[in-house]
Formats: C-alpha cells, structure tokens, sequence
C-alpha cells in the first residue's frame, strides 16, 4: 500500500506541474472508453423534473459522464452486472445495477445527508464534506415547513452557537442575534448580513419564501474573509433561482398560511377585586402612620371618612385619596373588611378592569406567496411575489410587507454569463414604539388601575372621561395605542448585477455591482381626545408630533476570480478578488415641540406659518467606505487532508488617518481520517466518517460611527448668536478591533450516516475593543473612543443529526447545544470597572476584569425583616450597631439585604455579582416524523445560566410604590405587620428605606424551555394535470414556555438600558415591559404547478 | 483568440478600477455634515464664534448649580424628603445626596466644558490675524472671563479640584491631580479674571468680529469682569479661606463697580419698584444685570423656570408646566410676609419673588397653599406660615407680563417649556452694594455706610427701614436679611451661608422647623460645606483625586 500512495503522489505532483494545460485534455478523455454494453437514461428529481449535470459514475472506476440539458445520459458498462453510481449535488447518491434495462429512468430524491451539501463560504463554495472551517446552513426545505414573518426566526434553535433572541415581540422589528457570544462592548454585536453576495445591515426586508439557503459562518477561519467585519459572525443568505433545462417548463408555486396570534403568557398582576382588597388596606396603613405623626392615638380602621381626614389635619373638602377609602368597594370585600370598616353602602358598580384582555387581541396573520421558476437552457429565473399582513397582539400595531422579486441569470455564450437581481420591498409598521419598553403602553397596561368608575370601563381619563380619583394619571394605554400614530414606511431596493465570464473550466471572474437603497419615513402625532387634557380642547395634545425621512444608500462594487478544479485525487480552489463599498445617507426631521397644531384634522401636515416647527435636516451624511482585497486557496488531497488558508486586506474610511489599514488572515485545515487506509483497514463498520478539523484566524469589527475619529465641533446658539463648540475629542490612531479565534472539531458519522455527530471547541480572544473609555470630566467630555481592552470568548457546540427510523414511517431528530462563556480581561489602561444599568446613577450591571460581560451587581435581597427582634438580634450580633441601609434605620417589613462584608450595616460595599444576563447554555432540538402523506416536526428550544433584571419591578413591585396604580400578583402576600408577615420576600409598601434602589428582588433566571413551533403537514396526492405537489399545514409557534420569570412577559426581553451601555443597551438584560411574545396558531398551503 | 482579447479588456478594466480604488482620497474623508476642530479657529469669525461657543455651555447651570446646589441647597427653599423615589433635589436639600447625585456631575462636567472650549480658544486666537488689536484683545478677555469663573465656581462647590490650562489629551489629564482650592483661586480664577478685567472693554463698547455692537448679546465686559473679582476675594476673604487680605481687594472691585454705576447715570440701577420687577421680563433682558446668562427662545431658553415651579394653569401659561415641588422655605417665607407700618407688604414679594396660590380653573385644579406654624429662633410660633409658596421671580406669565403691561406673546416662539427667554443673572448691582456693606461693616464698622445702602434698596421696595443705630453684629444680620430677600432665587444664599460660615446652624434650623423623621441633622457634617467630588470621576481613575471629608 505505502508504495502504491508514493507512487501516486509522484505522479501527482507531475500532473500539478501540468495542470493548466492538460486540463481540457483530461476533461476530454474521461468520455472515451469503449465497452460492450451501452445504457440511455434520464435523472429527474422527485417533482418528475429533468436533472442536467448529474454525475453517472460505473462503480468501481472512475469512468463516467454527466447528463445533459435535458437530463439524459449514456453510457457504455462492461456487462449487465454494472452498477452506475448517480449523484448529484444536494440530492442523495443512488447505486443502480444495469441489469436487463438499457433505457433508465432514475429518480434522485433531496438529500437528507448534509455531508454532500454544498455551503456557502463567502465568495464561493466548498462541499461540506471539505469544509475545514464552521459553518452551519439551513435550507428552504426545513423553512418551508413553518411560516414565519422574519428570516432570523428560522435560525433560533437549528444551530449550535448562533443564539438568536426576540427581545421584543413588536411586528417587523429587528430580531438580535449573537453567533458564538458577544465580541464586543462599544461596537456592535450584531452579525454582518451578506445578502447574495452584497452586505447589508438587516435582514428586515427578505421574505423568508424567497430563501433558498441560509449560511452562519461561525470560526474566524470562515468569517476572516470578511475581515474588518467578521468578529461577530457572518449570515449569508442566497436566494432562489431556477434549474435551467431544455425543457423549460416552469415551477409554479404559490402558498398561503393564515394565523391568529394571542397572548404567549399573561403576566401575573393583582385582579380589581385584588387591588381594592390591597388599597384599602394600604389606606389604612397610611391613615394610620400619617394620624400617629399628628399624635392622635385612638386612630383606628374603622375610622369614617371624615374623622380620617380631621385625624390628619385636613378636611373633606380636599380628601387625601390614599387615606380615605371609596365606599363602593365594599361590595365587593369579604365580611370581614366589610364589618372592620365604617363606609356608606353603595349600590354603584364600579368598573372591574382586567387591562391585559382588553390591551392584547387575538391578532391575525396572513402571508402569501407566489413565484415562478425554471430556465431554458441558457436562462434560469425566478420571479416571485409576496404579502405579509401581520397584526401586532397589542392592540394598534402591526407590519405588513410587500416583496417583488426578479432573479435572471443568463448565459450568452460558453464562457459569459450575466445575471440580475431585483428585489423591492415596502413595509409599513404601526403602533411602533408605542408598546415596548419603559413607560410603553405595554408597561402602562401592566400598571394601570384594574378599577374605574362606574360606566367608565377601559376609557379612562381620555375623552369624555376624567380621572379615577384613587387612580394614577394613566389614560387609557389601549384608547391611546388605537388613537395616536406612530408609523413607519420603508421602501428597501435591493439591486444586484453580474457579469460572469469563464475562460476555461473551473475559471470563473465575476463582477459585481450592488445596491441597497433604503428610504424611510415615520410619523408620530397625539391626538387631543388620547390625553388627559383632552377638557382643554382640541389639539392642546399634540405635541410631539413629528414627521422623519431617510434614506441610507449602500453600494458595492466587487471583482472575484474563482478557480476550482480536481485532478486525480487533488482537488484545489483559489479564489481572488476585491471589492469596494460605500454607504451614505440623509434625513430630514419635522417636529413640533410643544406648539399644539390647530386641531386634529390634518396631524401629517406641518405647515411653519401656524405651528412652531423645528427642522432637522442632514442632506448628506458623511460617508462610511470600505476597500477591500481577499483571496482564499484550498487543497484537498484524496478526500484526507484540507487545508485552507485565506487573507484579507481592508482599509476602512471610519478609522483614524494613522490607522487605516487592516490584514486578517486565517488558515484551517481537516483530516478526514475516515478516509485513510489504515483506517479502513480497522474495519470499523460502524464509523463512515471521522474527521477533524481545526482552524485559526484573526477578524476585526468595525461598527463605530463615521466620524468617531475626529475632533469635531458641533453647531449651538447662544444670545442669538451663531458658534461652535467642541463636541468630540477625536483619536486618529482610532484602529480596527481585532479577534483571534481557534476552532476544533470533530466530524462523526455512524451506522451509514444515520448518526452524525459535529463537536466543536472554540476560543476567541477579542483584543483592541473599540470603546467608549469614561474619562476624566476634566477633559471636557465624559467618553472618547478608543482601542482599550480585550475580552475573551470560548465555548463548545453540540450538534447531533440522528435518523432514528427509516422504513415508511420516518423519525429523524436534530439536537445542538451551544455554551458560551465570555470573561472580560483588560479595560483601557486602568482596567477600571463601567458601570451602567437603567440609568447612569442607578446602575445594575458592571463591565469588570475577570467577570463576564455586564455581569449584574446590586445588593442581594435576602427575605424581609419580619420583626423588630430580628433586626435587634442582628444588631446584638454586630456589637450593637444600628442596622442600617446607606445610614437608614431598617424598620419590619423593609427589604433584607445580604450584609457582604457582615459589619452590621448595608452600605454601597455590600453590592455583590449575581450572574450574568447571557445564558451559558442555548439548546435546540428538532423532531421531524414523516408517515406516508403526513410530516410532523416539534422544535424546543432552550437557555440556561442567565440572567434577567425585570426593572419593571421598579414601577410596579417595590416599597413605597403606592398603590394608585396595579401592582404584581405577590404583593397579595406582603409583609403587612408582625403577624401578617405576607410570603417573606414582598416588603411592605410602606417601607421607605429603599425605593427604587436596583436589588436582586427583580433579578430572575432567564432560563426557558419552549416548544417553540409544532407542524404537522399532509401531502396531497399528487395530481399531476393540476398540480404537481401540495402540502397543507397546521402550524403552532411559541406552544408552551417553561420558565420561572415574573418580573415581564418573556425571558428573552431586552429593552431600557443606558443607551451607551458596554455592548449596547439590549446587552444589560434588562426588561421594562417588552412587547410580549405571541403564540401563533397559523394553517397554511404550498402548491406547486 | 476572441476571447482573449475580452479577457484582456476585462483585466484591464479591472486594473483601472483597482488602481482607482487605491488612491488614498477614497478612504480619507472628511466628515462633511460637521465641522472639524482641525479646519475651524481661522478667522476673526470663527474666533468670535468659538467664544459664543463657550457662552452656549452656560445653558444647564442655571438650573443644574444655581437652583439645585444653591437655593435648593440653602435655607431659602425646602422640598420634603421623598421616600418613593429619587429626586436629586430632594437629596440635596436634606444633605442625603452622596458622590453619586448625578447633578453634581452634571455640574463638573458643565463647567470643564467652559474650561475646554475656552482653552482651545485661549490657545489659537492668537495665531489668527484680527484687523483691530481690541476685538482680538476682548475675545480673548472673554475667554479668561469664562474660565476663571468656571475654576471659581468648580473650587467653592468642590474644594480642590485638577486645573486644566490648556488643552490636554485624555491621557494627560488623568496625570494631573487636584490642587487646593486656594492654589485654583490664587494661580488661575484671579490671574484670569484680572486679565480679562484689563483686555475687556465695556458693554457698549463690546464688539463683533464684524465691528458691530455687541452689546445686545450680553457678554462679559469689564464690568462684569470687576464685580465677579467683588465676589471671588469676597468668597476667599470668608469661610474656609478666610485671608483678609482679600477683603482689601474686595472692597477696591466692589467700589469699583458703584463708582461706575454712579458715574454712568446710576447705570444698572432700577429707579423705583415696578422697574425692579419689569427687570425680571424677557424684553429687559441685561437692563439691570452686570453680567447673566443670557436665553433666547428657538432652542436655546432658559429651563430653570420649568424646574422651579410645581405646577401652573393656563391663564398663567399656555406650555405644560409640572416641574419639581420646590417652595419657599418658610422662615424666608416669613421675612417676606412682613409689613411695613402702613400695611403694606414688601413690592417685592407677591407675585413677583414668588407665587402663593392660584384659583381653579377649567380642568385645572386650585393650587392652594397650605399652612404650617414656624417657631423663631427667640421661641416665638408663628401661626399660619405659607409652607407651599413657590418661587416666581423669573416665571414670564401671562398674568404678571399683563400686570406689568406687557402683552406679547413670548411662548409662540418657544419650542418646549424648558425654552424660556428669560436670563439668569449671575451678579446684581445690589449684590455688588450690599457685599460692599458688609466690608464697610467688617472693616469699616461703618453702620451709618451700611445700612444706607440696605435702606436705599428698600426705600424703593416700600418697605420698612432699618435703623441706622444697630450695633455692628446686628447691622451685618440685616445687611444678610436683605440679600436673602433681594437676591432670593437668584443662587447666592447656599454661597453667603458658607462664606459666612453660618450654614450649619442655618441648615440645622431648617430641618428642625420641617419637623420630619426623614430629615436627619447627623447629615450636616462639618465637611459638607463642600459638594463631594463626582463619583463618575472618583471612579474613572482610581486614585487620582481624593474624596471630600465628610463623603465616605
């Protein structure tokens, strides 16, 4: 054997010398051997469509030949005993002996086995079977199973390593995505988007039906031919085109899905009935305290109205609300509030308000698509076409999309091809903004007074309405979201043009010209009737009406030359290329600032001569340019050894005028040991496939504003004169931020591939962060961008593909898990620790060495002082210090923080680490069953070790809250006195020692398991003069949660952190009432024509 | 062959692109929707325009140092402890606030602004050319203006504080360490402000870079630069520095001043009531002032007004005004009540200095004031002082502008209600007087001098005179009577309180009239005369400066 491989290699080399000049001549003699028998066949796919290039293979040689145009192939086999090996990228390998058939008719179904896929790895494309680097892919099959209005969607939970979070569940937004944890503190996190070949900076626009693959590049050996952008990642989505054929017959295709979405999880608040039980009682508790402070001594619960009021120094002529109680909620108190307590009985109803039914609807959802494709034999297209209408569960908002697209490629003669790609999508949002976030309706619905008077219901304190007295001066959140605008419209253009030539085979130089053009406008105006003072009349309420336009235009142009080709058992591929880019924009903003418009009748009419408007307007912003160039070289030897080595040289224009300029190379490589002889020799049936992988590679990220580098001065008045003033510090050696990543892995394949098993093991060390250093106040600023600090990442990734059962009923099952831990290492010069958090003094989280990222840090609360004697006993125990908060005596029924430093009192000093709000473990795990015409598939997805800060507790669940408006359900077990303790952790709302101090009382567990999408679909039997194929389907996303989370309404939320929080404000974890998720319950049907 | 020739064109078009692409302009752009500090300070414009540019810092302080760390601070107002949430003023008032109080560095930071913008202005004006030596001389002597008097208010709120002279790296500031506030008023408030009281001219003969008047536009002048010296020895002369060579100094700025005021036809001097209290609307705007912040509506107006009052109706404003619930501490309260012999009050007082209450109107609730007993320091209860009052001194209602016959309309122009057109003075002819009283007393002990200028002032207001035949002690406390009243609103109380060194007790009376558990005298430590440094900047470089006594 071992003189067999040299000899071979010596012969190989020699061919290698030659290749550039025998390879027509090899390519032409693969088709001349001569035999006895001589086979005619046609390849189709499963829809009956021919097959061109498919590869017919005599088993046990090398001999073969590929079908044409029209799927047809012959082929000369030594005797009827041949097999002929057919295969055919994407389609599963089949083995047919010749037997007595001279005329075949071979069908090859979609492969099911992603080891003979091809992937995506940026500027061309490698087998996965060759792949030395990590990448995962998903493919239009698995995305047409389960409507979804966002492409990120589809990635939750079907790759390891790519976490994929909904931290809001608003219609159209943007959903965050974080491939291998978070690389960055000041720059962004978010993975560069590549969308057929031209980078983009979301993937809001894409219908999800229009997707062919979706690649993650994961390890810096496959981002770092993206250099200055490839820290965090790379999605490359590829959309669809037709086959071309002689045939030319089209697919049509057209589906439909309709849905309903409702409420994932109602959040856990106090019922009317609740509320008014708790108001009365926090009532007395305040006519109690504020009539001891008076001195009278004989105040008592049964106290009336009047006496309450003449015990606090005051009169019925102006009541104080939160001592004298209503008398109407009598009615509906047990006998024993109603006999403990002097009041009139009523027979006027209240209103009883339940705010979270009437806010969130069931809302609809629809989607349809329709696309033709196909191809001649020198055109392939698709044309398609798309509606998404979605409604939001709050009620008021909603998205709608409409997608046209064109995808033409054509080849004009043997060696030149030219294609087009255009793509136009209008979107409209509604209601956006309005329902997520602090002081959101979505919060306010939360907060509001589940009572009102009578007739009054939901309409309260807006037009005609005034004010609950014992409510808040909430107006009604589900009036003001069906009132008020806040909408946007976004054209996106998205145009690609190519010109392909190839000069001899395996040589292909593509160019490229792309451009993304994206045009928004929004609007925003109150409405006079939606506010408190709608009494004041007309228009006094509009303020803040405002009107923005912009536009944001991106351009590539790009040159790439690929060269691929096999000889013998080499196979190399070279790519080359460059590319150049710029993004520019403008916008214009209307606003009106407190002036009221006229009236209510023209609220997108902005018109200077009667209203007080402030413009904004930037024509040109300055531009961000990137010039690129990159190539890549890759060399497989008899399907043993990989290797791939690949640089890229960026210089961008957002970098300081000393360091423009960026190198990020990159080298991986794979032995597929599987493949070696000594393996095969071993005989281990079990084992098809044992490969490893390893790779190295440096990437940079270069997210930061335009003109951070400079110094600039910005544009103020004062006395009415015109002048400047310096706003930024500028830093011309501003550089690119670097990461260094490894990756090792190992490839398994058992029992005929049945059982394939990916596991991967990677570090990568982010160095040179772009951030935003606090200096000192006596610079004159507070921030300045620099490259200070590093921060390291390192995890592993599990992904498991079984196929448990195979026969007529078929089980196959998809598992990967990812863990990530990241940990903060240097932090500018000082490595002083960031704090940030909701606001900048009031901090929760801190960016610190040797911790993770944002790690949360507050006082730990630890129970409720129950009663006097326990804090005495701790007092006793601390050689009779006051017990105290921040020099506050603590009094039963205060907050109990842990005492850290155990010295007695709770200072500043006693704030610890409690966690990080980044999960350590994302899961994902996929089920599909097929029966005959019937499919069924359960995805569950899962996270744990993080952690999530529910800051909504700030307004509705801490001490000295008040109870004007509602509170969380746990406040039913408050600490109310020393022998009503209540659950032990809820304080009493008296308690005054802490107030909106940030403490672990609303830190939650962000783990979660969720059966996040349920399909079962039928296959319509075929009708060929109707329709080829047609499947219908039940489909329910978001079925189930598990989770311990109270403090919001879903474990994944992010919104209400500082905007220049370390990573971004969404990296805090901190939730102030996210729009909440929805469940979907949608039925739909795919045709094909 | 054909194809080849394609190739060749292609490769060569290629070629050009790449060779195009690679020239060093592509990447090296300017940002072309702002201006870069690199292109600007070149011409006598852009000089005058980054001298307007260090002016445009001043807006926040008003409110920010002035309301917050001074009148909130002092005993001129009270807001009652809050127990359900954090209102940086509440904190201030009852000496709860730690280094923490985002305030304090909004203050610091404010005002190292100003010292920026003017270090950069102080290092390349001189490069430019000016055409007239004097226009350059006054930009320049605006520049130290404004800096000295940031490192003047920077040293008596913080004590020892870095100076910054020119402009500095980030890297290099985080070497330099605090220098006691002695040295800051010795080395660069005095030398500065000296400098710009010799470069300035006065007001009306203050110019644009164009050579026209600048006075409209209420820049510093000499004037200005003189009396803020008045004001800078007077503060070293007192409470913690106490170098009573400073007060000689003191009294040559100070005299300075009236001597210039005399000699100019009483210049900054109101003639009766009702022009005192017309100085207080927008269309007087630096009629009376030595030298104020100035604001404009359109986005550069005055938002203390907002944060001052609590609450106003709609006869009174047509702008959403809900600002914080600060009111008139009640023994200021009852100073201002009082009446003179024929039962008048102070013309000063009602509906002026400060608002007591409002009827209802629609939609809109009364305000009415509530009452509370006020025990004097001699033992005295006083029933039924106003505890709710509010302040109002700058407030440009409708209803005060149409009692004092003024009817334009001043809140179309303004954008939102923190836009008001309404200055904030800074120094005050009659602040300048009555510290000149207290050297005539406490060098002097010329009672006679003193109490005639406390009487000049309230001559014109209507209100009782003071005797001239008070001891020197007792003159002095009605010479501080008076400034509490003339200048109440006005943030020099907290600063007089320290410099005379009576706020600790003045502080400790206050919490003991209020009468609450959640005020705690413990708070008023003997360091707090002082604001803590800022924990952002304790924080940003450990180690650099050292934390205030009394702020753990």
């Amino acid at each position: 054997m071992k003189i067999k491989i040299t000899n071979h290699s010596k012969k190989d080399r020699h061919l290698l010398q030659k290749m550039l000049w025998t390879v027509i001549f090899v390519l032409a003699t693969q088709l001349t051997f001569a035999q006895a028998l001589t086979v005619k066949g046609k390849v189709q796919d499963s829809q009956g469509l021919s097959l061109p290039g498919v590869s017919i293979i005599l088993h046990g040689t090398t001999n073969g030949t590929i079908t044409d145009a029209d799927g047809n192939f012959t082929i000369t086999v030594p005797s009827s005993k041949s097999a002929l090996v057919c295969s055919f990228i994407g389609m599963e390998t089949q083995t047919i002996v010749v037997g007595n058939k001279l005329s075949q008719v071979i069908t090859l179904y979609d492969s099911s086995v992603m080891l003979n896929e091809v992937v995506s790895i940026g500027y061309g494309s490698v087998k996965k079977s060759s792949l030395t680097g990590a990448v995962s892919k998903l493919t239009a099959e698995s995305l047409a199973e389960r409507p979804i209005a966002r492409v990120e969607t589809a990635l939750q939970g079907t790759m390891p390593g790519v976490e994929v979070r909904t931290t809001t569940g608003q219609p159209g937004e943007d959903i965050q995505i974080r491939v291998r944890g978070a690389a960055s503190v000041n720059a962004s996190s978010d993975p560069l988007y590549v969308v057929d070949g031209a980078p983009v900076s979301s993937l809001s626009g894409i219908n999800p039906a229009d997707i062919s693959t979706i690649e993650v590049l994961k390890d810096a050996a496959s981002t770092a031919i993206y250099g200055s952008r490839g820290s965090n990642g790379v999605v490359i989505v590829t959309t669809k085109i037709g086959k071309s054929g002689k045939s030319g017959k089209p697919v049509i295709s057209f589906d439909a899905n309709y849905g309903s979405q409702t409420l994932e999880r109602k959040m856990d608040m106090l019922s009317a009935t609740e509320w008014m039980n708790f108001r009365i009682k926090y009532n007395d508790a305040t006519y109690l305290a504020a009539a001891a402070a008076k001195g009278v001594t004989n105040a008592s619960i049964s106290d009336p109205s009047a006496l309450r009021m003449t015990n606090i120094g005051g009169t019925m002529t102006a009541p104080n609300y939160n001592v004298v109680n209503d008398d109407r909620w009598f009615q509906n108190m047990n006998a024993a509030t109603q006999s403990s307590h002097t009041y009139t009985a009523s027979t006027d109803k209240l209103s009883l308000l339940d705010w979270q039914d009437n806010f969130f609807r069931n809302a609809p959802t629809q989607q349809y698509n329709v696309s033709v494709s196909g191809g001649t034999e020198n055109t392939k297209y698709m044309f398609s076409g798309g509606y998404l209408d979605q409604q939001g569960i709050a009620i008021g908002t909603g998205y709608s999309r409409m997608n046209i697209r064109a995808n033409i490629e054509s080849k004009i003669n043997k060696w030149l091809s030219a294609g087009l790609i255009i793509a136009p999508t209008y979107s409209t949002t509604g209601g956006g903004g309005l329902a997520n976030g602090k002081d959101s309706k979505t919060h306010l619905t939360l907060a509001s007074t589940p009572v009102s008077d009578p007739g009054v219901g939901y309409m309260t304190n807006v037009e005609p309405n005034t004010r609950y007295l014992w409510a808040g001066s909430t107006s009604s959140p589900t009036y003001i979201m069906q009132t008020n605008l806040s909408n946007a419209n976004t054209l996106l253009l998205n145009a690609t043009s190519f010109i392909r030539i190839e000069p001899f085979k395996g040589f292909k130089v593509q160019a490229t010209a792309s451009t993304n053009y994206r045009n928004s406008d929004g609007e925003t105006y109150n409405y006079s009737s939606a506010g408190s003072a709608w009494a004041s009349g007309e228009g006094v309420n509009s303020s803040g009406g405002h009107t923005t336009s912009s536009r944001i235009d991106n351009s590539l142009f790009q040159t790439v030359a690929n060269y691929d080709n096999t000889f013998g058992k080499h196979t190399i591929g070279a790519m080359f290329g460059f590319s150049v880019e710029q993004s520019s924009g403008g916008y214009t903003t209307n606003q009106t600032f407190n002036k009221p418009f006229p009236n209510d009748a023209l609220p997108e009419s902005f018109n200077g001569s009667v209203l007080a408007v402030g413009t904004d307007l930037v024509t040109k912003l300055t531009p961000n340019r990137l010039e690129s160039f990159f190539g890549r070289a890759q060399y497989d030897y008899a399907g043993r050894y990989f290797i791939s080595g690949s640089i890229r040289r960026d210089g961008g224009s957002v970098f300081g005028m000393n360091n423009k300029w960026g190198t990020f190379p990159a080298i991986s490589g794979a032995w597929n040991i599987s493949e070696e002889s000594f393996f095969k020799n071993l005989k281990v049936d079990a084992i098809d496939l044992l490969k490893l992988r390893a790779s190295y590679g440096v990437t940079g990220n270069n997210a930061i504003s335009q003109t951070a580098t400079y110094a600039l001065l910005s544009a103020i008045t004062y006395a009415g004169q015109a002048g400047y003033s310096i706003s930024t510090a500028g830093n011309p050696n501003l550089g690119w931020e670097k990461a260094n990543s490894t990756d090792l892995a190992l490839d398994l394949g058992l029992f005929g591939n049945r059982v394939q098993l990916s596991l991967d093991y990677y570090t990568k060390a982010t160095t040179n962060l772009l951030y935003q250093v606090p200096v000192p106040g006596a610079t004159g600023f507070t921030l300045q961008w620099d490259n200070l600090g590093d921060i390291d990442n390192r995890g592993f990734e599990i992904e498991l593909n079984t196929r448990n059962l195979t026969g007529d009923f078929k089980w196959n099952t998809t598992f990967n898990l990812g863990y990530n831990e990241n940990t903060v290492k240097r932090l500018g010069a000082t490595n002083t620790p960031v704090y940030s958090g909701f606001d900048n003094t009031n901090t929760s989280n801190v960016l610190q060495v040797d911790l993770p990222m944002n790690t949360f840090y507050m006082y730990e609360a630890v129970g409720v002082w129950k009663t006097q004697a326990e804090i005495d006993a701790y007092s006793a125990a601390h050689n009779g210090t006051a017990v105290t908060f921040n020099g506050t005596k603590f009094k039963p029924g205060d907050i109990r923080y842990n005492d850290i430093n155990n010295d007695g009192v709770i200072t500043t000093a006693d704030k610890t680490y409690l966690g990080s709000p980044t999960p350590k473990f994302t899961y994902g795990l996929t089920n599909n069953f097929e029966y005959k015409n019937f499919d069924l598939s359960v995805l569950i997805t899962a996270q744990s070790g993080g952690k999530i800060l529910g800051i909504l507790g700030r307004a509705l669940d801490r001490p000295g809250m008040g109870a004007l408006s509602n509170v969380l359900g746990n406040w039913r077990n408050a600490w109310w006195s020393e022998t009503e303790q209540g659950d032990g952790k809820t304080p009493y709302i008296l308690s005054s020692t802490t107030g909106t101090t940030i403490d672990s009382r609303w830190l939650y567990s962000s783990d979660y398991l969720r059966i996040k999408n349920v399909s079962l679909g039928y296959r319509l039997p075929s009708l060929p003069k109707i329709y080829s194929s047609a499947r219908v389907y039940v489909s329910v996303e978001n079925l189930a949660i598990l989770t311990s989370y109270t403090g919001g309404f879903s474990p994944e939320a992010a919104n209400s952190g500082v905007s220049g929080a370390p990573g971004g404000s969404n990296s805090l974890g901190i939730d102030y009432g996210g729009y909440p998720t929805s469940r979907v319950i949608s039925m739909g049907i795919n045709v094909t024509f | 062959m054909k194809h080849i020739n394609i190739i060749m064109k292609l490769c060569m078009t290629v070629g050009v692109i790449f060779i195009a692409s690679c020239s060093s302009d592509f990447l090296s752009l300017s940002p072309n929707d702002q201006l870069q500090i690199n292109n600007s300070y070149k011409t006598p414009k852009q000089a005058e325009q980054a001298i307007v540019g260090i002016y445009s810092n001043l807006r926040s302080l008003s409110n920010d140092e002035y309301l917050y760390l001074s009148e909130v601070r002092s005993d001129n107002a009270w807001s009652n402890p809050k127990t359900d949430g954090l209102r940086e003023y509440s904190e201030i008032g009852t000496f709860r606030a730690g280094s923490d109080i985002t305030t304090f560095n909004l203050v610091w930071n404010e005002w190292y602004k100003v010292i920026l913008d003017a270090n950069t202005a102080i290092e390349k004006i001189p490069a430019i050319t000016f055409i007239t030596q004097s226009t350059k001389d006054q930009f320049l002597g605006e520049a130290y203006f404004l800096r000295g008097w940031a490192y003047f208010e920077l040293a008596r709120l913080f004590g020892n504080i870095p100076i910054i002279d020119r402009p500095m790296t980030a890297a290099e500031v985080k070497t330099i360490g605090q220098s006691t506030a002695v040295d800051v008023y010795k080395n660069i408030v005095i030398p500065d402000i000296s400098k710009a009281e010799a470069m300035l001219p006065i007001s009306s003969a203050m110019k644009t870079s164009e050579g026209a008047s600048a006075t409209v536009y209420g820049r510093a002048d000499k004037i200005a630069a003189k009396a803020m010296l008045g004001r800078i020895y007077m503060t070293m002369a007192g409470f913690p520095i106490n170098d009573a060579v400073a007060q000689d100094s003191a009294e040559v700025k100070l005299k300075g001043v009236i001597d210039f005021s005399v000699a100019n036809g009483d210049k900054y001097w109101a003639k009766d009531s009702t022009e005192w209290k017309k100085q207080w609307i927008s269309e007087n705007n630096n009629k009376y002032s030595i030298f104020a912040i100035q604001y404009r509506s359109g986005g550069a107006g005055n938002m203390s007004i907002f944060n001052f009052s609590p609450a106003l109706p709609p006869t009174y404003t047509t702008l959403r005004i809900f600002g914080n619930q600060i009111y008139i501490d009640k023994t200021l309260m009852y100073k201002l009540s009082q009446l003179n012999s024929a039962g008048k009050p102070d013309a000063r007082v009602y509906n002026t200095t400060i608002l007591t209450g409002y009827a209802a109107e629609p939609n809109w609730p009364a305000y009415s004031n509530l009452v509370q007993s006020l025990t004097l320091s001699d033992g005295t209860v006083i029933n039924n002082v106003l505890s709710n009052s509010m302040f109002y001194k700058y407030t440009n209602s409708i209803r005060k502008r149409a009692a004092l016959g003024y009817t334009a309309n001043i809140e179309t122009a303004m954008k939102d209600y923190n836009d008001w057109s309404v200055n904030y003075p800074v120094i005050r002819l009659e602040d300048v007087q009555l510290m000149y009283a207290e050297v005539l007393l406490n060098k002097h002990s010329d009672v006679a001098g003193a109490i005639g200028i406390v009487n000049k002032i309230r001559t014109r207001e209507g209100a009782n005179l003071v005797s001239t035949a008070l001891s020197v002690p007792d003159a002095l406390l009605a010479v501080k009577t008076e400034r509490r009243i003339e200048l109440c609103g006005e943030g020099v109380r907290w600063f007089d309180l320290v410099r005379w060194n009576d706020w600790k007790k003045a502080i400790g009376d206050k919490f003991d009239s209020y009468n609450t558990s959640d005020v705690d005298k413990n708070n008023i430590k003997d360091g707090r005369y002082l604001y803590p440094i800022p924990q952002s900047q304790m924080q940003v470089q450990p180690g650099l400066y050292v934390q205030n006594p009394d702020y753990n």
